[in-house]
């Protein structure tokens, strides 16, 4: 029994050890991994890529048929050179329609608006790419198009080839109005959608937000103390409250949405707001450094490391932050 | 973990923008030390800022051994030559940590001799002078004389209080002059809480209470 026993936790152990072994050399790789995915997703907005399938959910229906396709042959015999710059005019409004709506989602998944457009209009690029991608693979299935060779195509014409792609531009914009009504009707609250984020994790980050707005407004970072006091306490105590209830959110988020580089984004910013706890304390006790870390005429060779350290992430902070103030 | 205990600290000590301004004898003997004090680097010993400089050997900045020794420093070395805010600095200043090649120097040196040391000696301000004992000796003597003679308050009353130390030659008196300081400075016992309990105590029939004995718990 004892022997029993003692085979049974000598496995465990070595388990334990494997594991820890297995954890230690994948470390490096995934830190490396969110190293590198975290500014592809604030870039190009990879924790909303849902929203291409959604986005391009209409021309999939239309192409099954669930809705009455747009009348190809009147377009195909209508257009010319010339009606190009109205068509443009004319598909503009869902394509704009289309990316108001994704940069308003997008605003509330992400907690800061840097690259916001960018990642708004990389989505709406995406959703039209694959919708026209669902309607030329429609157009073969029912012979509008005919699939030929690379060479065959290169050679062909120039109309011939750049009426499918027109056409499949045209329909992928004509769809978008569908997808838009999907996006109003279905997306327009944030719910708990499959391949979108959660609406615990939603909430929390604009908790964040709320905190990040109480923290970048506090007027020990824009108004110079007097000297020590109740008054200076008082704002320091304000400050460091915020900041506490900011940590607890982060600490929450960083350990329950953590994919995509998100971890390290939220021990990033948790960095930022200890520096800058740090530093509201500091002045609590000596007020005269409030120059140190928020003047903007100081010379900044005459700091310390550890006083530039605080000072650039608070610099930091308030970049990324300044826009909820505004 | 302890802790920590806040205090508003100043390094008095020269930084690698001062070389020009040393006087010209201790140029010589600094540059005969070669890399020992080499105003270029980083480091050796000084650094842009007066907290991180490195005094001893073993490169580790002022501000570290302050953390080390428990406290909690503010320092305000930054804006000590600053026209505006200097007052304040002597004023909020609790220890000062001076390096004596500072009396050396054409222009800080008047700050140290006249207005630290009379805030130091007037306001029982801590203070210590940090002189590496891996100096050579003839320099030490000539740093230590320096000393005497410029900041001879401070001479006259180094012995007086446990919160001043003349001399600092390593980094390990360093450390135990700090822990010294974060003790004195740290939080005393309330008289009011002391009397209490010895009251407590006293109407239990225990005197003076001490451990002696075994700890006994009693309903």
């Amino acid at each position: 029994m004892i022997e029993e026993a003692a085979a049974h936790a000598s496995k465990e152990s070595f388990f334990q050890t494997a594991a820890k072994q297995a954890r230690r050399l994948v470390r490096p790789i995934k830190d490396r991994y969110d190293e590198m995915i975290l500014p592809l997703d604030h870039f190009f907005g990879l924790r909303a890529y849902g929203l291409v399938v959604y986005g391009a959910l209409p021309a999939s229906l239309g192409a099954l048929g669930a809705f009455k396709p747009p009348d190809q042959a009147t377009l195909g015999s209508r257009i010319g050179l010339a009606a190009l710059p109205y068509i443009c005019a004319v598909a503009l409004i869902p394509v704009v329609l289309t990316f108001v709506l994704v940069r308003q989602r997008l605003a509330n998944w992400y907690l800061l608006r840097d690259h916001l457009f960018m990642r708004a209009a990389t989505i709406t690029l995406a959703i039209i790419a694959v919708s026209s991608f669902v309607c030329a693979a429609n157009g073969l299935l029912v012979g509008t198009f005919r699939l030929v060779g690379i060479s065959v195509w290169w050679a062909s014409p120039f109309h011939d080839k750049a009426w499918p792609i027109g056409i499949c531009l045209l329909l992928s914009f004509v769809y978008l109005v569908g997808s838009s009504t999907l996006f109003l009707t279905v997306v327009k609250e944030d719910s708990d959608l499959p391949l979108l984020p959660g609406k615990d994790e939603i909430a929390s980050i604009k908790s964040l937000r709320g905190c990040l707005k109480g923290i970048a407004m506090s007027p020990l970072q824009t108004e110079q103390p007097e000297t020590e006091g109740p008054d200076l306490t008082e704002r320091v105590t304000q400050l460091t409250t915020a900041i506490e209830a900011a940590m607890t959110l982060i600490t929450n988020l960083g350990n329950s949405f953590n994919r995509l580089g998100r971890k390290r984004f939220y021990e990033e910013l948790s960095e930022e707001l200890v520096d800058l706890r740090a530093a509201a304390t500091d002045v609590n006790n000596v007020s005269i450094n409030w120059s140190s870390y928020w003047a903007p005429d100081v010379d900044l060779t005459s700091l310390n490391e550890v006083m530039k350290m605080r000072r650039a992430r608070i610099e930091s902070l308030r970049r990324s932050s300044q826009w909820l103030i505004r | 973990m302890a802790h920590k205990i806040v205090v508003t600290v100043c390094v008095v000590a020269l930084t690698k923008q001062d070389y020009g301004e040393l006087d010209e004898a201790i140029k010589e003997k600094l540059d005969a030390l070669g890399d020992v004090y080499d105003f270029e680097t980083v480091g050796k010993p000084y650094a842009n800022s007066p907290d991180e400089w490195q005094p001893f050997e073993e490169g580790t900045p002022i501000r570290a051994y302050l953390d080390k020794a428990n406290l909690k420093a503010s320092l305000v070395s930054a804006q000590l030559y600053d026209p505006q805010r200097g007052a304040e600095v002597l004023k909020k200043t609790a220890l000062y940590i001076i390096d004596p090649l500072v009396l050396t120097h054409t222009t800080k040196r008047e700050r140290l001799a006249r207005e630290i040391q009379t805030t130091i000696y007037n306001t029982e301000k801590a203070f210590c002078i940090v002189l590496p004992a891996e100096l050579p000796a003839a320099l030490r003597g000539e740093l230590a004389d320096v000393c005497i003679n410029q900041l001879q308050s401070l001479h006259a009353i180094r012995d007086e209080n446990d919160s001043y130390e003349w001399q600092v030659e390593t980094a390990e008196r360093l450390q135990s002059y700090l822990k010294r300081v974060a003790r004195r400075l740290g939080p005393k016992a309330d008289d009011f809480m002391l009397s209490l309990a010895q009251a407590v105590f006293a109407a239990r029939g225990v005197a003076r209470p001490d451990l002696s004995d075994n700890p006994q718990l009693v309903t």
